[in-house]
């Protein structure tokens, strides 16, 4: 018997489960073969049973506490995970109200998707046509209003400061919006203040492509005519809100003082067109 | 018999088989109880894919053994301090009688044989005769074949039997 065959066989007798790889025949004969392992077998079984009866007591107290903690836990744990469950619908339901009905919708929101809808077209369309349509509600003059995407609803927050003096002051509706071929910049729109005292304004759409997006500027082709209307409502400085949209911030800025020429100046590196 | 019963009833069947491997395989650690406890939980959480094995009890002695060695790795330091605390504790106010006196001799005993055997004939021994593992189990568990799983059972019951034939009757 070789001294692995040997410590195979004890620990198949000793620890009362056949050896891995003999069966209780052939260790039997093993160990008859060998009397020294016969001998050295009684002591191992000694050992085991001295071993087993070192083994702890049961004890019903440890398990009922054991048992009663896990449930406790269990219990805990259900109660932090509703309490979490509760706070995250609270939360959503907090940010929905928020997002949705307590606060209303932002104006720069509505000029994004305007904007995000106006670049995904395929049709020769211009950003125009997207604020006239979602302005057509406050039309005048049964034209497509222009005024409510004027009004600071959907005109777009970064502008506001720019716009909103105009819009306080006047309204304006769309008579009509040239369209130009698909990747032309320039559209020219003809805008017409709706006060009846006041004849129409020609007013040129220059469409700047910078990183952050498009940038829209209006700028007003008779300027000594859109001067002396808005003169008292002008920002007073437009070369600043010019060095503005260099950043690629998305914004409309109804400029009725200065050129394209130098509006070009002021967005130094992008392209202007004009015609 | 309701998910929460089997368990239960697992928990009866299995807990002295359990709390001794812990009380063996720690070394008489005071904190067998947490630790039983820790086995516990994790087989109640898992109990769904547990109660489905062939023997659970296999399976809640592994995660025993994963628990000591963690247990071993992380506290070493405290757990020698400890250890060195619970010594210094006041003895018993009551003398043990006879049999307690013998019982805790050879507790001591077998404490001070295992800590001297390797740890793969150590872990054999005590998956063996308080985990009731078979070969298979105890190898896989020390991640060995079953042939040297009870190899390693014999030779470790050989290192123990000269210091425990002084307790046979």
């Amino acid at each position: 018997m070789t001294p692995l065959d040997r410590d195979e066989a004890l620990a198949a007798r000793a620890g009362g489960e056949d050896a891995p790889d003999a069966t209780p025949a052939e260790v039997d004969e093993l160990l008859d073969q060998n009397p020294s392992a016969r001998n050295e077998l009684a002591d191992l079984e000694g050992t085991v049973r001295l071993l087993h009866q070192a083994a702890l007591p049961e004890s019903g107290e440890r398990r009922d506490r054991v048992t009663a903690r896990i449930v406790a836990g269990r219990r805990f744990r259900f109660r932090i995970t509703a309490a979490a469950a509760l706070l995250l619908v609270a939360g959503g339901a907090l940010l929905f109200v928020t997002r949705n009905g307590a606060r209303p919708a932002s104006d720069d929101r509505i000029f994004a998707e305007v904007v995000t809808r106006w670049e995904s077209t395929t049709e020769p369309a211009t950003l125009i046509d997207e604020l006239v349509k979602v302005g057509t509600t406050n039309a005048r003059g049964g034209a497509p209003g222009f005024g409510a995407p004027l009004g600071g609803e959907a005109a777009g927050q970064a502008a506001d400061d720019v716009l909103r003096p105009f819009v306080a002051q006047a309204s304006f509706t769309v008579l009509t919006a040239t369209r130009l071929p698909p990747g032309s910049s320039l559209v020219q729109a003809r805008f017409r203040r709706a006060q009846p005292d006041v004849r129409p304004f020609d007013f040129l759409w220059l469409e700047y492509a910078a990183p952050g997006g498009p940038i829209i500027v209006l700028q007003a082709v008779d300027e000594p005519e859109v001067r002396r209307a808005f003169e008292h409502l002008s920002p007073p400085s437009f070369w600043q809100t010019a060095t503005r949209e260099r950043e690629g911030t998305r914004a409309i800025v109804l400029s009725p003082i200065l050129t394209p020429r130098s509006i070009a100046e002021a967005a130094d590196g992008l392209e202007v067109h004009s015609r | 018999m309701s998910e929460t019963g089997d368990f239960a009833e697992f928990l009866r069947s299995a807990e002295r088989r359990l709390v001794s491997y812990l009380h063996y395989a720690t070394g008489g650690s005071t904190d067998v109880e947490d630790l039983f406890q820790d086995v516990s939980l994790a087989v109640y959480r898992n109990w769904r894919k547990v109660r489905r094995l062939d023997r659970p009890v296999a399976w809640a002695i592994r995660v025993a053994r994963n628990l000591v060695i963690n247990r071993a790795k992380r506290a070493t330091v405290e757990r020698r301090a400890l250890d060195r605390e619970r010594e210094t504790l006041a003895p018993p106010t009551l003398a043990p009688s006879t049999d307690e006196t013998h019982s805790l001799e050879l507790s001591e005993t077998i404490h001070t044989s295992l800590a001297a055997l390797p740890e793969d004939q150590r872990q054999a021994v005590c998956m063996k005769i308080w985990g009731g593992l078979t070969w298979v189990e105890i190898g896989k568990s020390l991640g060995v074949s079953d042939d040297t799983a009870a190899r390693a059972f014999a030779r470790g019951l050989r290192a123990l039997a000269p210091a425990l034939k002084d307790f046979a009757p």
